[in-house]
């Protein structure tokens, strides 16, 4: 091959080593190197992960840390192709997640919410997956008054979206079209005013106005699910890469460390 | 001799060819200026456009331009195996009102109201009674927010009016400006990067998983040291 034509593959090479130099080329692929840190975590623990972040700023002046929401999917995408430098999602088996390093935190835990007024106070798994994905349409189905369900939806982006489907509908159920789709942060205020309503809150976010429905005759509580007697919950899991920076490590402890979960109600501590 | 010969001509041709095809990277508006200031600074041979960021987005993912920037982040369709979108920059507005304004702790859409003109008294944001005066200051702003009939105005001007509110980029928020907080949130960079202060936006770089080492080697300079000074200088928030 005449030298003038291997120039551009000479230059491309270069251009590689460059990358090398300025980035990182492993088995991740390309991995751009940061100095500062890129956090994804699901939204129900958004605010958590902030503070923290905002916490770990303060004691550390040359650390910039900045923080996205994400589903648990695409969380678990942006750690292992190097967009974030962290993630906070529920456990899951995906052959992705093998080659991260995972770290659980606790246990997230799904709360079903009916208005006060429904006499609902108790349903089985699949009871609860006949009315979410539609199968079931009226409340006295399940023991309740003649009245049709109006079934509440929180983000599909949501760590709680991916407990319902994993642990209620299951691969072969999706959540009813008829379906209200409202932002987690409104959830409680929706099913609050609606008689006929069946919704879905993170434990920690369960407040006054809506009425908590017992699964297998269990009430959930932190108790119960660290019991393991409640049994929608899934672990939250740390995830990082094998070869992280010791800055990502070092924030990785501190979020492991941090009882803001824990008081805030957002995560159960494992026994 | 052989070898040293290639050496040199090597070097030769390092030094002088230009490389065959320049880098395309297209940026949306609010983002153009930072667009222009790191391919000047790069020394690559980059040729910028511009773009809406779901267009960019998607000539990005459809290998159509080399790097695309956009001013949010991926919507989950969006972001397929194909393409990585790494967050580069933050920014914010800020609200800034005359000190006498006894406003501090406002929704961010009572303030969203009063950009748009649905809400027109400073008593519905906890002000005195008084008509809210929205006023744009530095650079930019007009594009940070939705549509506006909001006059531009110096630095000067909007900080001496009682009755202004005041919009301003974060990164020209004047020294002793009396700041809203959106939310209740303080605009810091600490609650900029957390991405806690309500009133602000990312600017990610999209590029193919299978993006060219140029193409890599233009990202990695925006997100490195130098990069992110050169956005720095433009007034955003650097996450490095």
């Amino acid at each position: 091959m005449p030298f003038a034509d291997r120039l551009p593959s000479l230059r491309r090479g270069l251009a590689a080593a460059l990358i090398v130099l300025v980035g990182g080329a492993s088995a991740w692929g390309f991995v751009p190197r940061r100095t500062g840190l890129v956090v994804r975590c699901s939204p129900t623990v958004l605010q958590t992960v902030q503070g923290a972040a905002e916490e770990f700023m303060q004691a550390h002046a040359d650390v910039r840390i900045c923080v996205l929401p994400g589903s648990p999917r695409r969380t678990r995408k942006a750690v292992s192709e190097g967009t974030a430098d962290l993630g906070l999602a529920t456990r899951s088996d995906q052959p992705e997640d093998h080659a991260l390093t995972r770290e659980p935190l606790g246990r997230e835990a799904l709360a079903f919410v009916v208005h006060p007024s429904n006499p609902v106070t108790s349903l089985d798994l699949e009871e609860a997956a006949r009315l979410f994905s539609g199968q079931a349409r009226a409340w006295d189905a399940v023991g309740g008054r003649k009245a049709p369900v109006h079934v509440y939806a929180g983000e599909p982006t949501s760590g709680l979206y991916e407990i319902l489907k994993a642990q209620v509908l299951g691969p072969h159920r999706v959540v009813t079209r008829e379906a209200t789709w409202v932002p987690d942060a409104e959830m409680l205020r929706r099913v609050a005013a609606d008689p006929d309503a069946l919704g879905y809150l993170h434990l920690g976010h369960v407040g006054p106005g809506v009425g908590v429905v017992a699964v297998e005759e269990v009430v959930p509580s932190v108790e119960m699910v660290r019991a393991r007697r409640y049994l929608v919950h899934e672990e939250l899991e740390l995830l990082r890469r094998p070869d992280a920076s010791p800055l990502v490590q070092e924030f990785a402890k501190h979020l492991a460390s941090s009882d803001r979960f824990l008081t805030e109600r957002l995560v159960v501590p494992l026994p | 001799m052989r070898p040293l010969v290639l050496l040199a001509l090597l070097a030769l041709g390092c030094a002088r060819a230009p490389l065959e095809k320049p880098l395309l990277v297209v940026g949306p508006r609010p983002f153009q200026d930072a667009v222009k200031a790191l391919v000047q600074a790069s020394g690559s041979p980059v040729v910028d456009g511009q773009g809406a960021s779901t267009a960019n987005i998607l000539a990005a993912r459809r290998g159509a331009v080399d790097l695309a920037f956009t001013s949010r982040d991926l919507l989950p369709d969006e972001d397929t195996h194909s393409v990585r979108a790494f967050l580069v920059a933050r920014e914010g507005v800020a609200f800034a009102v005359h000190p006498s304004n006894p406003a501090q702790a406002v929704p961010l859409d009572r303030l969203e109201e009063a950009v748009s003109g649905q809400v027109a008294d400073w008593s519905e944001l906890g002000g005195r009674t008084g008509p809210i005066k929205v006023l744009l200051a530095g650079p930019r702003v007009r594009d940070l927010v939705p549509p506006t009939r909001a006059r531009s105005v110096s630095v000067e001007e909007g900080a001496a009016d009682p009755g202004a509110l005041v919009l301003f980029p974060s990164g020209s928020v004047p020294a002793g400006a009396r700041l809203l907080q959106p939310d209740g949130v303080a605009l810091e960079e600490r609650t900029l990067l957390s991405g806690r202060y309500p009133a602000s936006r990312s600017y990610f770089a999209v590029i193919r998983a299978d993006a060219s080492p140029e193409a890599q080697a233009f990202l990695a300079f925006c997100l490195g040291p130098q990069g992110q000074a050169v956005l720095a200088k433009q007034g955003l928030a650097r996450v490095d």
